[in-house]
């Protein structure tokens, strides 16, 4: 196989698998600091 | 007056020490329309299981690009094992170029046309604009990619590779501007205004292959007449490339789009406590 096509290949697949992680993880902190997805559920409000 | 002053702070990475915020009713006194829309969109985003769905979907169709563009499809005729760059690198063009920052320009003008007037919106523009970015800089190193192994050199002054790199450039301040202070609706505005500044070079990206002599080729999925240029397993794999990088555009436009709401809703319970301490200074004052 090409190097250059796995290279090209490898940069797309990681570096999108990355910043949906990134976003994820950041998801996951906020809903924390604001007490849990329970907070948003409709009913509690 | 106090309430921007509060405002700044709530933007102050010291803030970041509060260790939990879920005890701050996470609303002003006297709720505003920003307030309650900010509330009616936090509700609406508990119930979103599609989001998972096109994830999911979205990670096979990317699997199903990768086993079929690296082992099944054949070497591309002339360019040969180079040419499995074209199930990444048109793909990630098509989700940057028109997927993106359409949804970036179209949502930018639903906010400034007053009948659609949404804070909705101005998130949908932010969040597309920041997932097209991240896609219009895999276009330009895949692209580079494909010209070191068939044009010899890993960047050139070529019109359209100049243009793409250019409107990076101006949707990564766009991102800039958003980080702007301010009141919701007025930098929703001011982002408006600058998503369709930054808008107008998607056209001339576009059609700078037909403008000007440029090294890059011209369009050569599509003829004019919108007939197909490649066949069989090529055109298929081709296909699915798109339709994973679409998926994977609106499972992370809608994930940074939740995150925006869980942020503003904490720098609107960190302004809440800023209020709070403020009311107990003055009556202990008294």
């Amino acid at each position: 196989m090409n190097s250059y096509v796995v290279a090209g290949y490898s940069v797309a697949v990681v570096s999108t698998a990355i910043y949906g992680a990134s976003l994820y993880l950041k998801k996951m902190r906020l809903l924390k600091l604001m007490g849990g997805k329970d907070k948003l559920k409709p009913e509690n409000d | 007056m106090t309430l921007e002053v509060n405002a700044t702070k709530g933007n102050s990475e010291s803030y970041d020490q509060i260790p939990n915020v879920a005890h701050v009713e996470p609303r002003l006194p006297g709720v505003s329309q920003e307030d309650g829309e900010l509330d009616s969109a936090l509700r609406a985003s508990y119930h979103c299981r599609w989001r998972t769905i096109v994830g999911v979907l979205g990670l096979l169709t990317t699997l199903l690009t990768l086993v079929l563009g690296l082992f099944v499809t054949p070497p591309v005729q002339v360019l040969g094992n180079t040419g499995r760059l074209l199930y990444v690198h048109p793909a990630l063009a098509w989700g940057a170029l028109y997927l993106a920052f359409g949804t970036t320009t179209v949502a930018s003008l639903l906010w400034l046309w007053k009948r659609t007037r949404s804070l909705f919106w101005d998130r949908v523009a932010g969040a597309s604009a920041e997932v097209g970015a991240l896609f219009l800089a895999l276009t330009l190193i895949t692209g580079s990619i494909w010209g070191r192994t068939t044009w010899g050199v890993w960047w050139t002054w070529d019109a359209r590779l100049t243009l793409t790199a250019v409107l990076l450039v101006l949707y990564l301040g766009y991102m800039a501007v958003r980080s702007v202070g301010g009141s919701p609706s007025a930098k929703a505005t001011r982002n408006s205004i600058t998503a369709l500044i930054a808008a107008v070079d998607v056209p001339i990206v576009h059609f700078s292959v037909d403008w000007w002599n440029t090294l890059h080729q011209k369009a050569s999925v599509l003829t004019p007449n919108l007939n197909l240029r490649v066949h069989g397993i090529i055109a298929v794999t081709m296909g699915i490339s798109f339709v994973a990088v679409t998926l994977i555009w609106v499972y992370l436009v809608r994930l940074r789009y939740e995150n925006m709401l869980l942020e503003q809703a904490k720098e609107r319970a960190y302004i809440s406590i800023s209020i709070q301490e403020r009311l107990k200074e003055s009556e202990d004052v008294k």
